[in-house]
This record gives structure tokens, C-alpha cells and sequence, in this order.
């Protein structure tokens, strides 16, 4: 038999083991109080849903390193269930809103366990308010949620509405165990929790194989094939012993093959007794041998976990194909997730490759000479040029991708991306995106950013601002090394060009009357702010002084247009219409005094003397110093007279 | 091939005679008064050895802890000063063993004359073997690594270096400590005996305040002289608790490794274990397993150990438990008969490759293969046992595999540091030190540097993420020429990262390179160093003082006062340096950002004058 090269190892069996023999299955189980078993009364209690709603009863329970939070509901009959089997979609379900994703935009939770949720959710809700307040205390104790039957499926949907609201980066995850819980929701469902890879690590759902409630929804109803998928990890367990699975379809599988042989009318688990007897199991050798030599550990582990959990001998026979079944799903899994986890590689490398661009961008301007990598992309088509459409491609191919990953699946929780990523890939949409907008506008089309602007771009800007939002640095902080550093400044705003070539075609439209040329002019002179505002703070590479450039084109267009005379008359007019005072006879707005008077070419060496009219940025702490010391100082004269006196 | 009849001695290189001459002294130095600590024993031979073992205790206030913030395994750091060694290098995380023993060995080296014992026989070239039994084998251990540590100071080869022999010893390391006493290759000289059926090595597993009653009130009195007879008089019943819980803990702590070693993806995995107390204890050196049937099954791999210590005491059938929990007492006190028979058995038996071990017994099997066979069967061990032993087999063969792949790429690094080398000079012949070209990039050059210096980083930054999640063996850290190569590649490349990150101004958005810009592939390499040569921490900066150059010229420019000595320790600094060659006189050439601050400082000045002679040479 072909040996496996990834020299795989199924651990289904020993992650089950740390669950029973770490006492977490135990102290949940523990938590749960029961009611009487009294199978046959209940059988005779209808199915409408007020016998569910006042018989949820939550309790918890204290240990040492957890609290546990049980959901405790009165038992029901597999007939009661059956009847409530309906899926209800998300969008009548507002809690849950927060799963919907782009890939998976509706999905569809179990009616009985839905409509049980809601009725709880003023309680629930004061719940949830206690357990993220804790989280939020300094010796936080961690909390497992638990459950039998349907009070399992209140309390899955109790920890994904907590994991929304829980500040999980510091990893307080509860977690989430379950017994013998009915299916909860359907293959979008699924998806959508399993696109966190953290969320989904919370669920542990134990199920024993005669346990018909977990399957029940597996079954083909009358009219349709079942549409229920489980997420989270299965712990499947018989009195001999138990595995945790994790992909769904092997799930699927073990669930779907109890059903032919097992008994199908309602049998009542007792779990307690299970647990006891895992309990026992675990310091005791387990002979189940296997036949021959195998050699793929990969299938032997499989086998064994499938052995524990107790199919006879016959069932082992037929399912032959099923352990090859299973062994196919969970390798999947597992060979996906150890992609996953190594990313960083490929960024290095386009580090490298903008590296290149960079050099480009140096090579346009020529020491002053060329027009800057912006016009030369745009207009002269050297071998250079092509080169770095090479580079482009590759990187927008990337950066694409990740970005696509990133808003289905965050990489780390709450935030799409990671800090490094954020910030190479903000480098990246700095350098690239000019690139995309001249052949953009080469092609003569017009407003990029609303009709041209890829969506990732977009995404990448709006991520760096969440990001500054919550991490806020002093961005006024203008020091005297980054006016020495003037040179090395990529332009901060990836669209700018954009806008200039909107500023061009704007300029060039013909002159008319009336109120188009009044919102050209009020269009033109936002553009001059926007620029200005950038100058100011440095955030736009002195490349665009450079005398090719498109910057400098539309500014000489535009000086034209206010020297004809004709001009002046509009801005009196457009003047007094917006009764601007900063607007003197003829236009002389801070830009044009900027670049009329040539202080531009002073930019680029940084001088902070660029700006008169007190447009030079103060620092704002000093005179908060001021004020705050000299409080200081008052009040520890008014302490030492106190003293002085009360001796 | 011979594996089946070998003697135990000749797969551990010890002799059979002091193996048993050592385990006899063990259990004779229990009855030895509480003022003296260890016996010591000659075992004549060439050359002659001695042999020095130690009783420990249990003793409750040995044990117990002094306040609330005891964790619950009773663990802690070990001092860096006394064991600079246990330590994992770059990932820089301090090893940490059982408390009370080791206060315990550090009172003995304060008031006994173990101190004196030690030094004779090193003058002597007399082979020292540290040896304990029970409580006494963590203080052999800790002994074995305070003269190993003492060897590794002197420079001193390991000819006549020390043993360490214990039997029945509780487990009191953690996972760093092996990793680092592998690391140093000092693991070979750590020779545990465990009978499978003996309690004692797996209870610290458990924590301490569930065992605390047996520890502190039975086992002494077990252990104590001429008590032997009195096993019988423990309570069964509380003996079966004792036994389940322990059991039960190991089997969790031992889910957990296995798990780990099969390279779990499933995070169930992270997210249980945040709500587990688990013991950090791991076993470290070679174990060697007495069998009920009389073999000694000699072990190396430590996770095959630690699965084995937990797989090999599972009880067969239910009814079986009070059956082994009582023998597990006697286990722990039968050492000295029990080896004396085993060793004379002459049937001990290595257990390699473990990634190819049977799961079950075959009919069609020649010889080799079924002595192996019998052995798993003799340890009582099923087929997930087996499994988890595979798992530590393949994980140990998946890490030298590794290395072997990032060997083939020292290839790629060293044309690069060539490449890097040459752009060196030729700024150099420009007039320019290579770091201020680099900063400026001006030239294509600069350019064509940058893009090297960026797949070195590749390379290095993956080596790196191998160590922090121990992809790479042991020994990796402490390999002369990966050393070597690193701290070349840090020498050379770090100033080009330096001003890499003043050049965009990074230090605006994070702050200064040295506490936040700095990244690991400098930070490891530079510890590697600092580790080989034994040098003081943080000692080897040579390669990033331009990090600190750049602080001072920033501190001139935005006229901040000046960090005297930030100054004086950067010139001093420099010059002892550049005496040995670790910097290159590239760096004093006129326009350095070095010179530039230099010129800034007043002529009196002490680091002005500290490399005057650098600068106008």
C-alpha cells in the first residue's frame, strides 16, 4: 500500500481522551440537573411551543477554573422534535445577523431550537451581558456552556451570539459542550461558523451512538432530502470507548450508518452512566487490535477511532469503505488547515517584488528629469514599462486573493487581516493602485473611483482606516526627520491620481453658464483644498512637482483658465454666491500661492518655511503642559498651606 | 544483529556492576542521618569512579508551599546564573523543575561538603556518578547538570565527565530542560531506571495537592530503612484513589502531547486546553523500562518516554485496578532486586525506530521483528499506545528532515552574503560606508542590495518560525556552522534593515528600532551567539549599533538633550569592535551618519575622544 508522504496522524482518539480524563465532559454533565426521566408522561405533553418556552431553567456551577453555565429543558419525545424539524432562514432571525458573509448570505437554523431562543432572549440577554463583563475583569474565569438535547442547541446558539460581542483576541473563548443535541442548522450554517476557525474550535458536541435525537434530522423527511449539516467537533462515544471527528461529512457518515443498524424508536441515553464509563475506560488498555501490519498510521488511527466507537464486527466489515470515506474527509481537512498556517512565505516575496517598484518609481524620475512613474506608466511605453506590468500583475494577483480570504475569513478575530499584511498590503495600494489608474484614464475613461476602482483597493483603504481608528497614534506628529525625509514619501492617498485626472478633464470642459459652472468651479476648488490639505501634511510624494508630471499639466491648464479675464469675472461672481471671505478680488487661494509663487520646488527639500500665514503645523501638547503643571503647582501650594495650617 | 541479547550496560555505556553498585548506594543512602545528605562509594576499575547518591525527602515543608502563589505542580524558573545552559536559546524561555527539590540540592551545595567531594574527584580524574533513588534522583539530576555546566565554564572536555543514574525518580523537568540538555548533548549521560508497575516516576503528574497526603506521610515512611515489610499496612482503598487520580492526570497530560506530536489542526485542541491544568513535567535523558518479565528496554526519544510512562501502567481489566494500585508500591521499593535480576537476564533491548513499530502481533514475522514485538506486548502496550509511539518516531525523523532542507538553502544564503559583501566594497571604494549608500538609494546598487537583503530575510524569517514552533531538532541551535553563518549574515545585513527602517521612518509609527523594529532573525542569531562563545547577554550588538547612532543623530537634530551614555557606551563600544573586527573601518569613513554625529559632540567629550584615532585614521 502506498505509503503516506505527509506521514499523517489521526488524533480523534486522544483529543477525546483529554476531554474525559481533563474532567471538562464530567463537571458539564454534572452541571446539568435532571428531571425525572418520565418518558411515558411526557409522551402525552403536545408539541406547541409553550411547552418548551417556561420549562428552560438555567444553572450554574462554580470550579475551580471554569464556571459552567447549563441550559436545562424538560425532555421531549423524538415525535415532538420531528414535528419542529422546519429550517427557518436568517434573515428572520436578526440575532444572528452577523453570519451572514458574502459567500454564505442566508442560512437557515432549526426551527425548534430558533424559536426556544427567542422566547429565552431577555434572559439570555442579561446572560450574555454578565459573561462579557467578567470577560472584561482582570482574574477572568472562563466559562463553559453546556446543555442536554434542545437545552444543547440553546446553548450553541447562546455561545455563537456571545463569541459575536466577546472581545476574543485575548483569547477568553468560552466553551461550548453539548449532549446528545438535535442537528442546528443547515450547510450554509455550517460554513459560516466554520469560516473562523476559533469559532468553530468552541463546539464540542458529544453524541452516543444509539442516541437517535442528534440524527433525527438526518432523515429524509416526507417531502425532502434533510438539509442539516453539524459544525464544531463530535466527540461519537459508546460504552467502549470515543473519538472526536471534525468534517462534517465523515460526521454525516458515522451518524447515517447508526441509523441503518441502530434502533430507531426513541431511546432514552444515559449519559451519565456513558460518562462513568469512559471515565473507567481511560487508564485501562484498550485491545482492540488491528489486523495485520499497517503501515499508514494515518488509516490505523482511523480504524481505531471507528473501532471505539463501536461498530460490531459485521458493521466494521461493510464499512470498509466508510473508514476510506472518513479517511478521505478528515485528511482534507487536515492537509487545508496546514496550508493555512503557513502565509508569511509568500508575503516575503512580494516584498520583493515591490522592491522592483520602488526601484521603478526612482528610475522615472530621472533625478528630476522624467515625468515620475505615474505619467511615464501612462504615456511612454518603454521596455522598463513592461516589466513592471509583470510585477503588477503578480501582486494584484496576490494581493487579490488575500484580500478575498481575509473579508470571508478573518485572520485573526475582528480584523480582517493581520498587522503585517495591513501594512503590506497598504504599501502595496499605495505604489500599485497609480499604476491602475493610468491605464485607467489612458483608455480615456472617466470617474475611476466610483466605476474603476477594484473592490480590494477599497477594502485594503478601509481596513488601514478601522485600523487607526482603534489604535490611534499621533499622525500630527510632524518631526523634523520626516521633512528630511521629504524624498522617500509615497503619496498617502492611492486615488490621488485619480483625482487629478478628474481635476484635468474638468478644466478642459468648455465654458459655459449657469449652474454646470458653478459646481465646476466649486469641484475645482475642493481639489485645491484636498491637495493643499495634503502638502501640508506631507502626506503626497514630491513627485508630482516634477515638471512632466499630470499634476503640473492640469496646474498650468488651470493657471490659464484664471488668467483669462473672463475668468475673474466667474469667481467674483462664484465668490459672492458662496460668500467665502478668504477670497479677495481676484482668486488666490493658499495652492495658488503655492505654486505661483515656486515655493513647490522648495518641497521637496523639506523646508519648513514652505508655508507662511501660520500654516505651520504647532505642536498641540505644550500648552496642555502648560495648563496641566500649573494646575499642578496651584494645587500643591493650596496642599502645603493646608498642611502649614493644620499643624 | 545482536539487539536482543545485549547487555543493558552496553547500550547505555555503563557497566552492569556500576549500575547495580550505584542503585544499591541509592536506596543505603535513605538510612544515612539527615546531616548527611549523600553517601559516597568508590567502584574501583580503570578508571576507578565514584559514585555519590543522595537521599532527597518528601518532607512536608520541602514540599508544601509557602504562600498562595505556588503553582499547582509546584514548578519554577530555574536560576540562569547557577544553569546558564537550560534554556531554549533564540525563543529565550527559562527551563523550569520542581521547587522544592531544587531547593532542596541548593541547600545541599551551601552546607554539605558535596562541593569538596565533587572537586577531589574531578582532580582526581574520577568519573563522578550522581545517583538517586525516589526523592534523591531530582537531586542527582540537578548535580549531573551543576558540573556539566562547570565543565562547559572551564572548557573542559567530557572524558571523565559526570553520569547521572536514578531509579524510581519522580519526574521534576519540564520540556525546556530536555530540549536544552539535548541541545547541549548532554542527554546520553542521564540513565533513568522505571519499573512499569512503580507509581513514583508519574506522580508528579498529578497536582501536588491531590498527592500531597501521600507524598508527605506514606511514601517516607515507605522508603524510610527497614520499613520495607510495612507496605502492607497502607490502606488499600486510599492507595486505589491515589493510583486513579495519578493515572488519570497522566492520561490527560499524555492526550495532550499526543495530540501535539500528530501535529494537531483540530483548535478544539487550543481551546480546551485553556480551561486544563496541565502538568509541565517531561521526562529528559535516556529511560530505561524494567518489565515484570524481566527485560530492560532502553528508550531515548523523551515523547516516547512520556507516552510510555503513561501507557505502560494502564491496567489490563477493570478488576484490576486495586491489584496494580498495591503493586505499585511495592514497585518503587523493589528497585535493587529487581535490576540485580533483570541485568543479570542479560536481555535488554533498544527500541528504535519507532516510526516503524508493528501494531499488532502478525504470525509472519521473522526474528527482529517479533523480539520487538514481545517487547511491546512485555509493556503492555495497544495499538493507540503504538500509534503515539510511530507519532514521536515520525516527529523526531520530520525534524531532522527539516533541517536537512534548510541545509540545502545555505547554499542561497552564502551567495548572497557574497553579493551583499561585494556591494560592501564597492561603496566603500565610492567613499561611502555601505549603510549610508543603502539608506540614501541612490544607485541601482542600493537597489539590487535591497532586494537580496530582502530574500535572505525569506530564508532566515522561515528558520526562525521553524524554531518557534520546534520544527528543528535539539541540537540545531548550538550547530557550530549555523552559528557561524548567522552571525555572519547579522553582521553584515542587520545595518542594511537598520536603515532600511530609519529610511522610511518607521520609528515614527513604532518607535525606536532596538525595542520595537527589530526583527527576530537578529534577535535569534545574535543569542546564538552570545550562547556559543558563553558571552554575557545582550553583549554581541555589533551588528545593530547603527540603530543607536541613528537615535543620536535624531536626538541632535530635533535638539534633544544628548544621552550621555547612550554616547560613551556607543564609542566604547565601537572601538572594542572594531579592534576585533567585528566592524569595518567602512563604518568611520567621512560622510557615515556615525561621523556625522561624532562631529556634533564637544572636543572634550569622552566618547569624542573615545574613537578620535577610528575616525581621523
Amino acid at each position: 500500500m502506498d505509503r503516506d508522504k505527509d506521514s499523517l496522524f489521526s488524533n480523534g482518539l486522544y483529543l477525546a481522551n483529554l476531554a474525559v480524563s481533563s474532567n471538562l465532559i464530567q463537571d458539564s454533565w454534572d452541571a446539568i440537573p435532571k428531571f425525572e426521566q418520565r418518558i411515558n408522561e411526557l409522551c402525552l405533553l403536545s408539541c406547541v411551543k409553550s411547552v418548551f418556552q417556561d420549562r428552560v431553567k438555567i444553572k450554574e456551577a462554580g470550579h475551580p477554573n471554569y464556571n459552567v453555565i447549563a441550559f436545562v429543558t424538560s425532555p421531549v419525545t423524538t415525535g415532538c422534535l420531528e414535528e419542529e424539524r422546519d429550517l427557518v432562514p436568517s434573515f428572520k432571525i436578526p440575532n444572528f445577523k452577523f453570519l451572514c458573509s458574502e459567500s454564505s448570505p442566508t442560512f437557515h437554523i432549526n426551527k425548534a431550537a430558533i424559536s426556544l431562543f427567542n422566547s429565552l432572549r431577555d434572559e439570555l440577554s442579561q446572560l450574555k451581558e454578565k459573561v462579557v463583563a467578567s470577560a472584561k475583569s482582570e482574574d477572568y474565569v472562563p466559562y463553559i456552556i453546556t446543555g442536554h438535547c434542545l437545552g444543547g442547541s440553546i446553548a450553541s446558539l447562546f455561545v455563537l451570539w456571545l463569541l459575536n460581542t466577546l472581545d476574543t483576541t485575548k483569547g477568553t473563548l468560552p466553551l461550548c459542550i453539548t449532549f446528545g443535541s438535535p442537528l442546528l442548522g443547515d450547510n450554509a450554517f455550517q460554513q459560516a461558523v466554520s469560516q473562523y476557525l476559533k469559532w468553530n474550535s468552541c463546539f464540542l458536541h458529544v453524541v452516543h451512538k444509539d442516541d437517535c435525537f442528534p440524527r433525527l434530522f438526518l432523515h429524509p423527511s416526507t417531502t425532502n432530502p434533510s438539509q442539516y449539516k453539524p459544525f464544531g467537533t463530535f466527540l461519537l462515544c459508546s460504552e467502549s470507548g470515543g473519538a472526536c471527528f471534525e468534517d462534517p461529512k465523515s460526521i454525516m457518515e458515522l451518524l447515517m450508518l447508526e441509523i441503518g443498524f441502530g434502533n430507531q424508536e426513541s431511546h432514552c441515553v444515559n449519559y451519565k452512566t456513558v460518562i462513568q464509563r469512559l471515565d473507567q475506560r481511560l487508564i485501562r488498555n484498550d485491545w482492540s487490535w488491528l489486523n495485520g501490519q499497517e503501515a499508514d498510521s494515518y488509516k490505523a488511527g482511523v480504524t481505531t477511532q471507528v473501532i471505539a466507537v463501536s461498530l460490531e464486527a459485521r458493521q466494521l466489515n461493510e464499512g470498509g469503505t466508510l473508514i476510506d470515506k472518513i479517511i478521505e474527509c478528515e485528511r482534507d481537512v487536515i492537509r487545508q488547515r496546514r496550508e493555512a498556517l503557513d502565509p508569511a512565505k509568500q508575503l516575503g516575496r512580494m516584498k520583493v517584488y515591490l522592491t522592483f517598484l520602488e526601484w521603478y518609481m526612482k528610475v522615472c524620475k530621472a533625478n528630476g528629469q522624467g515625468p515620475g512613474y505615474y505619467d511615464s506608466f501612462k504615456n511612454a511605453r518603454e521596455r522598463r514599462d513592461n516589466v513592471v506590468d509583470k510585477y503588477k500583475t503578480i501582486l494584484s494577483d496576490y494581493w487579490e486573493r488575500v484580500v478575498k480570504e481575509a473579508e470571508k475569513k478573518p485572520q485573526i478575530w475582528g480584523k480582517p487581516l493581520r498587522r503585517r499584511w495591513l501594512f503590506g498590503g497598504t504599501n502595496y495600494r499605495r505604489i500599485v493602485e497609480p499604476l491602475d489608474i493610468a491605464e485607467y484614464y489612458k483608455r480615456g475613461r472617466k470617474d475611476y473611483i466610483n466605476r474603476g476602482r477594484s473592490k480590494h483597493y477599497k477594502l485594503l483603504e478601509d481596513w488601514l482606516g478601522d485600523y487607526l481608528k482603534n489604535d490611534p497614534k499621533d499622525e500630527a506628529g510632524l518631526s523634523d526627520s520626516k521633512l528630511k525625509n521629504i524624498e522617500s514619501i509615497v503619496t498617502e492617498d492611492s486615488c490621488f491620481w485619480a483625482r487629478v485626472e478628474e481635476a484635468i478633464q474638468l478644466s478642459r470642459l468648455p465654458e459655459s453658464e449657469g449652474s454646470s459652472n458653478r459646481s465646476k468651479i466649486a469641484n475645482l476648488m475642493e481639489f485645491e483644498e484636498y491637495v493643499m490639505g495634503l502638502i501640508k501634511k506631507y502626506k503626497v510624494s514630491p513627485d508630482i512637482f516634477l515638471e512632466k508630471s499630470s499634476y503640473m499639466q492640469w496646474w498650468r491648464e488651470y493657471v490659464q483658465i484664471l488668467e483669462k479675464p473672463m475668468m475673474g469675472d466667474w469667481w467674483r461672481e462664484y465668490v459672492q454666491i458662496l460668500e467665502k471671505p478668504m477670497m479677495g478680488d481676484s482668486h488666490n487661494s493658499q495652492l495658488v500661492a503655492f505654486m505661483r509663487k515656486g515655493r513647490y520646488k522648495k518641497y521637496a527639500e523639506g523646508s519648513p518655511s514652505i508655508f507662511p500665514e501660520g500654516a505651520k503645523i504647532s505642536p498641540s501638547f505644550p500648552p496642555r503642559c502648560l495648563t496641566l503643571s500649573l494646575l499642578l503647582f496651584l494645587s500643591l501650594c493650596i496642599c502645603l498651606y493646608l498642611f502649614h495650617f493644620s499643624k | 544483529m545482536d539487539i536482543d541479547t545485549g547487555s543493558c550496560g552496553r547500550e547505555l555505556g555503563i557497566k552492569d556492576e556500576v549500575i547495580k553498585k550505584a542503585c544499591s548506594i541509592s536506596i543505603r543512602a535513605h538510612q544515612a542521618p539527615a546531616e548527611k545528605p549523600f553517601l559516597v562509594d568508590k567502584i574501583r576499575g580503570s578508571p576507578s569512579q565514584v559514585v555519590i547518591a543522595f537521599s532527597g525527602a518528601w518532607t512536608s515543608d520541602a514540599w508544601s508551599t509557602r504562600d498562595g502563589t505556588a503553582k499547582a505542580f509546584g514548578e519554577t524558573e530555574v536560576n540562569l546564573n547557577s544553569f546558564p545552559s537550560l534554556r531554549s536559546i533564540g525563543n529565550d524561555i527559562t527551563a523550569k523543575v520542581n521547587e522544592a527539590s531544587m531547593n532542596q540540592f541548593l541547600q545541599i551545595m551551601e552546607k554539605s561538603a558535596l562541593r569538596s567531594e565533587m572537586d577531589k574527584a574531578t582532580r582526581d580524574s574520577k568519573p563522578i556518578i550522581f545517583a538517586g533513588h525516589s526523592s534523591g534522583g531530582p537531586i542527582a539530576i540537578y548535580a549531573t547538570i551543576w558540573l556539566l555546566e562547570e565543565y562547559k565554564r572551564l572548557k573542559k572536555t567530557l572524558t571523565h565527565g559526570p553520569f547521572c543514574l536514578t531509579f524510581g525518580s519522580p519526574l521534576t523537568t519540564d520540556r525546556i530542560f530536555c530540549h536544552a540538555v539535548r541541545r547541549e548533548e548532554w542527554s546520553d549521560r542521564f540513565v533513568h531506571f522505571v519499573m512499569i508497575h512503580d507509581i513514583v516516576p508519574r506522580i508528579l503528574l498529578a497536582p501536588l495537592s491531590s498527592t500531597k497526603e501521600f507524598l508527605e506521610q506514606s511514601l517516607p515512611y515507605l522508603i524510610s530503612p527497614s520499613a520495607h515489610h510495612k507496605a502492607d499496612s497502607i490502606d488499600k482503598s486510599k492507595l486505589t484513589a491515589l493510583f486513579d487520580n495519578v493515572m488519570r492526570n497522566a492520561s490527560c497530560v499524555a492526550s495532550h502531547a499526543a495530540c501535539i506530536l500528530m501535529g494537531s489542526t483540530n483548535m478544539l485542541l487550543d481551546t480546551m486546553t485553556k480551561f486544563v491544568q496541565l502538568s509541565p513535567y517531561r521526562p529528559c535523558g535516556q529511560y530505561v523500562f524494567c518489565t515484570g518479565t524481566g527485560r530492560l528496554v532502553v528508550v531515548k526519544n523523551p515523547d516516547a518516554v512520556f507516552q510510555l510512562l503513561f501507557y505502560s501502567l494502564q491496567l489490563v481489566s477493570e478488576s484490576e485496578s486495586q491489584q496494580k494500585a498495591v503493586a505499585s508500591l511495592p514497585a518503587h521499593l523493589a528497585y535493587e532486586d529487581g535490576l540485580d535480576k533483570n541485568l543479570d537476564m542479560r536481555n535488554a533491548i533498544h527500541l528504535e525506530n519507532l516510526c516503524e513499530l508493528p501494531l499488532s502481533s502478525d504470525n509472519t514475522m521473522d526474528i527482529a521483528t517479533k523480539t520487538i514485538v514481545d517487547t511491546l506486548n512485555d509493556l503492555n502496550l495497544s495499538a493507540r499506545a503504538r500509534l503515539c509511539l510511530r507519532a514521536a518516531g515520525e516527529s523526531e525523523k520530520q525534524k531532522e528532515d527539516n533541517q536537512k532542507k534548510i541545509e540545502r538553502k545555505m547554499g542561497m544564503i552564502r551567495n548572497a552574503l557574497d553579493d551583499l559583501e561585494g556591494y560592501r566594497t564597492m561603496c566603500e571604494t565610492r567613499g561611502m560606508g555601505y549603510f549610508d549608500a543603502f539608506k540614501v538609494q541612490k544607485h541601482e546598487d542600493d537597489f539590487k542590495a535591497n532586494v537580496k537583503r530582502l530574500e535572505l530575510a525569506g530564508i532566515w524569517d522561515e528558520i526562525i518560525e521553524m524554531l518557534k514552533r520546534d520544527e528543528l531538532p535539539d541540537k540545531y541551535e548550538a550547530e557550530k556552522s549555523w552559528v557561524k553563518l548567522g552571525t555572519e549574515f547579522r553582521q553584515l545585513v542587520e545595518p542594511l534593515d537598520v536603515a532600511n527602517y530609519y529610511r522610511h521612518l518607521k520609528n515614527e509609527d513604532t518607535g525606536p528600532y532596538m525595542t520595537k523594529g527589530r526583527p527576530r532573525r537578529y534577535k535569534y542569531t545574535q543569542r546564538w551567539r552570545e550562547h556559543a562563545e558563553q558571552l554575557p547577554r545582550g553583549s554581541c550588538g555589533e551588528s545593530c549599533f547603527w540603530a543607536d547612532v541613528e537615535e543620536l543623530n535624531l536626538a541632535v537634530t530635533s535638539n534633544q538633550p544628548r544621552n550621555e551614555q547612550m554616547a560613551l557606551n556607543v564609542a566604547n563600544k565601537l572601538k572594542e569592535w572594531h579592534a576585533k573586527g567585528e566592524v569595518k573601518k567602512d563604518a568611520f569613513l567621512k560622510e557615515t551618519a556615525l561621523v556625522t554625529w561624532w562631529k556634533t559632540l564637544p572636543d572634550n567629550h569622552g566618547a569624542k575622544l573615545c574613537i578620535k584615532d577610528l575616525i581621523e585614521s
